[in-house]
């Protein structure tokens, strides 16, 4: 039986409203997205009822069932049009995952999550609409069977669980490869089509209604206790994992912790980074003050900074100096890109960029959730952070703006200059694939990336011959919105100093090409550290 | 072509068939008769598996009906009154899709022929043809592969005079020519009268009766009597005597065994004095009433 034109199109709907947010460069398309996947469920209902109404699989009117046309075939036919929508989805993911420079994991992480419920959820409705064929018995207890079981079963569940008082949380805490909600979508999604080609290829309507009726019950209480394959407790640590570690960097602590002023100190007269290759920097994210088996790992957990991710300390390469600062980043590109020294900074008064910075950690004591100095100097310090070094990845005509495909993942976009309160500025986008949406581990990875890239630019006005070097502002006027499979930063590039300063920058930003440096990871680094004068800093 | 045998169906407390005894001989174009609500529709489905029965043997093309497969549908034509068509499409577009289902066995120059005498529109979806086109359009993509056993469920019903008269010449010419095994359904006997060589007369869920049309027609006899004085019913009524009707100085009644002679010799013993006595041929239609109304009085006769 051909489909009718009405499921065709609602088919066709359903795959181009997938791609029409997910591809739709709009910054609130996502967002919008999410809302409209609100309809997606009586999309999908109406569709697989549409379809099996072409081939009802009970009704003794069928047409389809007087020609040489077997049930399994036209549960084949069904299963395909699933296929094709289901596939139509993917492949709109994997082109959004393309345009935005997202790995195959995160991206299989989207395609599962934007098909399998759904998958199972058409299914489920293929499968009642499939029983409701049959017209001795009434529609409605078909759609009883299939969709209320679990509605009266999770009622059930919530009364004997007592809800008010105990809740109805998964029964275990931690993290799992089978998540609860993993657990029911893919019991769902395995079972319901199984019933589902019991009762259309097979026309076995009782057994399949009476298997709707029990799956559909059991699938509330998998939220509850079906949770399977716990992720081991180093995985789920922040440590990075073994095989990106970069093993060349060694780090000690040469002195400890004397000067506590305000709860800071300089970093780098109390670490020490030796090995890193030249135009190397490494980043350090946090110190965990005591190491695993100390009473102290939960709460005495500091870090390093002031608050801001530009601020963290780092160290550049060629021995073991220690610095903080943008100075050190444009230290370790000139290593590699001579004819960037000797390039003005953005603006003279930008002091935070010209001046090397040191980072200081915060240790007021005031919080029980903080170390004390004694403590700090007495424990081992656990050090994580990571090694990068800038690589040029591309150039772009301010005048027209433009995006670059950025070797790590992600894609950086240069809008237009726009004027907001705090002035003129130009704002970079930058969307870097986003682990933290995975609810869980994914092909057995978590997240493992913990920097923030922080991107150079060389921008010069091939008429006038003005060059500048620029780090850009973190963060900007745009708000930040929800991004499917991928996290949005957002640069900027701002007018500063004083107004001459300002005119040449404008006239750089509108008129300029801007070479753009991007950090790539060269390892992270995650070293177990002991109190100073105890011994070298262990890579473990 | 389709054998029967004890065929039960129920529908929850209701029981439909009662043990139903059919038999579709091969070549012939079975009548399949009897009032609205006797089974009919349901024994035709039950025996092309559409409804599963409780009871009984059907066989069709010598296979049990259940196990029907698509090389026994690229034999059968079924067209039935409340088929659920694709609507959707045109006529061209349906047969275009039925097509290669049935492979060698589509005829397209018989499909052609059938398209030319059937007068079917062909830029209409079906859903706005009317009920008789739509029955020709279901006709078309149930013959063109020329069957070996066509089944027609109520093919008439809903249809003006009209339509009914040239759907059953058509049907007519082609069962002829053609020599199909045809079984139709039907609750308006005329219908089927001038193309049926066979009958089966359904009723209350089971088989009343199942004969050739010229046997039938051949025993079946109308009489109606006129005596000099009132008559008075015999005593015993020979069972081969059904619905006799007296009034006053005439009689009538429905023989279904005449023979010419020994009939008419019964007769005018069991009602003395009559001063004429008028046999004459039955039409199917009167044997299906008088049958029907024999039921009626006498439901375990």
């Amino acid at each position: 039986m051909p489909l009718h034109p009405f499921s065709i199109l609602l088919a066709v709907v359903v795959v181009a409203c997938h791609a029409l947010f997910l591809l739709w460069p709009h910054p609130k398309a996502h967002e919008w997205g999410w809302q409209a996947t609100l309809l997606l469920p009586v999309f999908l209902l109406v569709l697989w009822i549409s379809v099996q109404r072409a081939v009802p699989t009970f009704d003794d009117r069928s047409y389809h069932r007087t020609r040489p046309i077997t049930d399994g075939a036209a549960y084949r036919k069904m299963v395909m049009l699933l296929g094709l929508v289901f596939g139509g989805i993917a492949l709109a993911v994997l082109l959004y995952a393309w345009s935005q420079n997202i790995g195959w994991e995160v991206a299989s992480w989207g395609i599962a999550a934007l098909t399998l419920p759904a998958v199972a959820w058409s299914c489920a409705c293929g499968l009642a609409s499939s029983l409701s064929t049959r017209r001795q018995v009434l529609t409605l207890w078909s759609w009883l069977a299939v969709m209320g079981a679990p509605a009266l079963s999770f009622a059930l569940m919530a009364l004997i669980r007592d809800v008010p008082r105990v809740g109805i949380g998964p029964e275990l805490t931690g993290n799992f490869y089978l998540s609860s909600i993993r657990t029911i979508v893919l019991a769902a999604v395995v079972i319901y089509p199984l019933i589902w080609w019991l009762a259309a290829a097979g026309r076995k309507w009782k057994t399949a209604m009476g298997l709707s009726v029990w799956i559909g019950a059991l699938l509330p209480w998998l939220w509850v206790h079906g949770q399977f394959f716990p992720v081991p407790e180093s995985e789920h640590d922040w440590s990075a994992p073994e095989e990106n570690r970069a093993g060349h960097v060694k780090i000690d602590r040469p002195a400890p912790v004397t000067t506590h002023d305000g709860g800071a100190f300089r970093a780098n007269e109390v670490l020490n980074l030796t090995g890193l290759r030249t135009g190397e920097v490494a980043n350090i994210h946090w110190i965990r003050i005591g190491s695993d088996d100390t009473v102290h790992r939960r709460s005495l957990f500091a870090r390093m900074g002031v608050g801001n991710d530009r601020f963290e300390p780092m160290f550049r390469g060629e021995g073991s100096e220690g610095f903080g600062g943008f100075s050190v980043l444009w230290d370790s590109l000139a290593a590699r890109f001579p004819e960037v020294s000797g390039i003005p900074t953005w603006s003279a008064e930008d002091v935070r960029i010209s001046e090397p910075y040191l980072g200081n950690l915060r240790l007021d004591g005031e919080s029980e959730h903080r170390p004390t100095l004694e403590e700090c100097n007495r424990e081992v310090w656990v050090v994580q952070g990571e090694v990068f070094s800038y690589e040029e990845v591309g150039e772009v005509d301010l005048s027209i703006g433009g995006r670059l495909r950025v070797p790590d993942g992600g894609v950086l976009m240069f809008g237009e200059m726009t004027e907001t309160q705090g002035g003129k500025e130009l704002p970079l986008h930058y969307r870097l694939e986003s682990w933290q949406q995975l609810d869980g581990p994914w092909f057995g990875k978590r997240d493992n990336k913990l920097y923030f890239p922080l991107p150079l630019l060389i921008i010069e006005d091939p008429r006038s011959g003005e060059r500048r070097r620029v780090v850009p502002t973190i963060g900007g006027s745009l708000a930040r919105t929800h991004q499917f499979l991928v996290d949005p930063f957002l640069y900027s590039v701002r007018l500063t100093g004083s107004p001459a300063e300002q005119l040449v920058q404008e006239a750089l930003l509108r008129n300029g090409n801007a070479r753009v440096f991007w950090p790539l990871t060269k390892g992270t680094l995650s070293h177990e550290v002991p109190p100073p004068s105890a011994g070298d800093g262990i890579d473990h | 072509m389709i054998t029967i045998r004890g065929l039960k169906k129920h529908f929850r407390r209701t029981e439909a068939l009662r043990g139903v005894d059919l038999d579709v001989p091969e070549g012939k174009v079975t009548a399949f008769l009897g009032p609205n609500g006797a089974g009919k529709t349901t024994t035709i489905k039950c025996a092309m598996n559409l409804l599963p029965r409780d009871g009984g043997v059907v066989e069709v093309m010598g296979i049990d009906a259940t196990k029907l497969s698509p090389k026994q549908w690229r034999r059968i034509g079924y067209v039935s009154e409340n088929q659920l068509m694709p609507e959707w499409l045109t006529v061209p577009k349906l047969l275009q899709h039925l097509r290669p289902l049935y492979g060698e066995h589509w005829d397209r120059d018989f499909e052609k022929k059938l398209l030319r005498e059937l007068d079917l529109p062909m830029k209409t979806p079906l859903r706005s043809l009317s009920r008789g086109q739509r029955m020709k359009a279901a006709l078309v993509s149930s013959l063109a592969y020329r069957p070996q056993l066509v089944v027609l469920d109520e093919p008439f019903s809903g249809l003006d005079p009209l339509m009914r008269d040239e759907f059953l010449t058509s049907l007519l010419e082609l069962t002829e020519t053609e020599g199909w095994t045809v079984w139709i359904s039907s609750h308006d006997i005329e219908e089927v009268e001038r193309f049926a060589d066979r009958v089966a007369i359904l009723n209350h869920g089971r088989v009343d009766l199942q004969e050739d049309v010229t046997s039938l027609q051949s025993r079946f006899r109308q009489v109606e009597m006129v005596a000099s004085q009132e008559i008075s019913p015999p005593p015993d009524v020979p069972p081969v005597w059904l619905n006799l009707r007296v009034e006053g100085r005439s009689a009538k009644l429905v023989h279904t065994n005449y023979e010419e002679g020994r009939s008419r010799r019964e007769i005018d013993a069991a009602f003395p004095g009559l001063i004429r006595t008028d046999v004459r041929p039955m039409t199917l239609r009167e044997i299906f009433v008088a049958l029907a109304r024999s039921f009626r009085s006498n439901p375990n006769s």
